[in-house]
């Protein structure tokens, strides 16, 4: 081992831990530190089989300030620019891997990554991590913690039968989560709803949300007998469909099969899609990441996905077809 | 003349095919067909192999080594422009070369 990202006295034994694709996840926070989403990550369980690379780990470390790092990234990075937030960013060459930061002082985050494990270090002058930004940062480095384990992010909604999953690919508005509730109404298992975890060897798929975000006359429409609920609403008035309220108790993986693209324009639901529709819209679920080298090894797992898995079209109103 | 390199924050993704660039810095992706593709390797790999990438085109297309090198001259071009590939310091030039053509 070599330096270490964090204070010599804030390394202690993490405080939760969890494997996602076989990649082991620790968490370690400072005491009352924490809310919904980060303790999501210490109570993620094991979720679906994966080949990550011999010993990799992902560590992620709670802060209330970034005060006592003993490194820092000075060096200016274009902003990055998530769904809901634009996030100042700088990064650094340290003797033990590229550094990576997001975010300012009162909430930011972190990233180390060596050749053995990547280490997020996450901080929230709040503690909750409930801002945009707080979340935004969180979310970002732990995405590219991940990545550099090997894994692939893509946001797609995906839906599996008897194991076998499908990604449902296209824009936002494009109609990923309707068709979702549509295929659980008829006996899918929902896997996530916008951000799919996939091991690009084994095309082991996980869900990484924690429910489906839909427009309550969405989930009136499609999904009524949960309407009665009263749903958390989030900031832009959707509404949050826990997945264990929609599918009960079943298990969130399968195995990656088929890649549906969804369109407005009329066509046979099943019907084959020119590779090189499937890879653009590949591209456009992927998103670029921050690491140089996460962008580059996208290229070829995207290709591999392209070319290992059927892909097809499906209009806007129907389901996969079995 | 100036020599070009590929730029090296390009993302290959190959669908054999047809190989697709991403620039990341622009976000516009490129698509190079069978043809595209040699000239895009020949460049990767230095551009050395420009002159028999001109040697194929002409052997397989049946057009004079002036058609063929004009227009692996005028993809560089494109690419040049689009940001895919970059002038290349040369032996002869200790400054980093000439700003791309075109």
């Amino acid at each position: 081992m070599g330096e270490n990202p964090l204070p010599a006295d804030r390394s202690g034994p993490p405080t939760g831990a969890g494997r996602l694709l076989g990649r082991p996840v620790y968490v370690t926070a400072e005491p009352g530190l924490g809310g919904g989403e980060v303790d999501a990550w210490a109570a993620a369980g094991d979720a679906g089989a994966g080949e990550p690379p011999a010993g990799f780990a992902v560590r992620i470390h709670l802060l209330r300030t970034p005060a006592e790092l003993p490194h820092r990234a000075e060096t200016p990075l274009d902003p990055v620019r998530t769904h809901d937030a634009t996030l100042p960013a700088r990064g650094a060459t340290t003797a033990r891997g590229s550094l990576w930061e997001v975010g300012d002082d009162a909430a930011g985050a972190q990233l180390l990554v060596a050749s053995d494990e990547a280490t997020v270090v996450a901080w929230d002058a709040a503690g909750r991590w409930t801002t945009v930004e707080a979340q935004a940062a969180l979310h970002l480095l732990i995405a590219e913690a991940l990545r550099a384990s090997g894994l692939l992010l893509l946001h797609a909604a995906v839906v599996a039968r008897d194991g076998l999953g499908v990604a449902l690919l296209g824009p936002s508005g494009a109609g990923k989560s309707t068709t979702l509730l549509g295929a659980t109404r008829e006996g899918w298992v929902p896997i996530c709803e916008d951000l799919a975890w996939i091991d690009p060897v084994t095309l082991a798929v996980a869900g990484g949300d924690r429910g489906v975000r839909v427009w309550p006359e969405t989930r009136d429409r499609y999904a009524p007998w949960l309407a009665s609920h009263s749903w958390h609403r989030e900031r832009d008035g959707k509404v949050l469909l826990p997945y264990e309220r929609l599918a009960g108790a079943a298990e969130r993986t399968a195995r990656l099969e088929r890649l549906a693209l969804l369109t407005r324009e009329p066509a046979e639901p099943g019907e084959p899609a020119p590779r090189r529709e499937v890879t653009l819209a590949l591209w456009e679920a992927a998103g670029l990441p921050l690491v140089p080298a996460h962008q580059q090894a996208l290229g070829p797992q995207l290709a591999s996905l392209a070319s290992r898995l059927r892909g097809e079209r499906l209009p806007l109103g129907h389901l996969p077809p079995d | 003349m100036p020599t070009y390199r590929v730029n090296p924050a390009v993302i290959e993704t190959d669908l054999g095919e047809e190989l697709i660039l991403l620039d990341p810095a622009t976000r516009e992706m490129f698509s190079l067909n069978a043809t595209g593709r040699l000239v895009w390797q020949a460049l990767a790999g230095g551009g050395r192999g420009l002159d028999r990438i001109v040697e194929q085109i002409v052997a397989a297309f049946e057009v004079d080594a002036d058609r063929a090198r004009a227009d692996v001259d005028a993809l560089i071009a494109r690419l040049a422009r689009a940001g895919l590939v970059q002038t290349a310091p040369s032996a002869d030039d200790g400054n980093g070369g000439e700003p791309a053509a075109g």
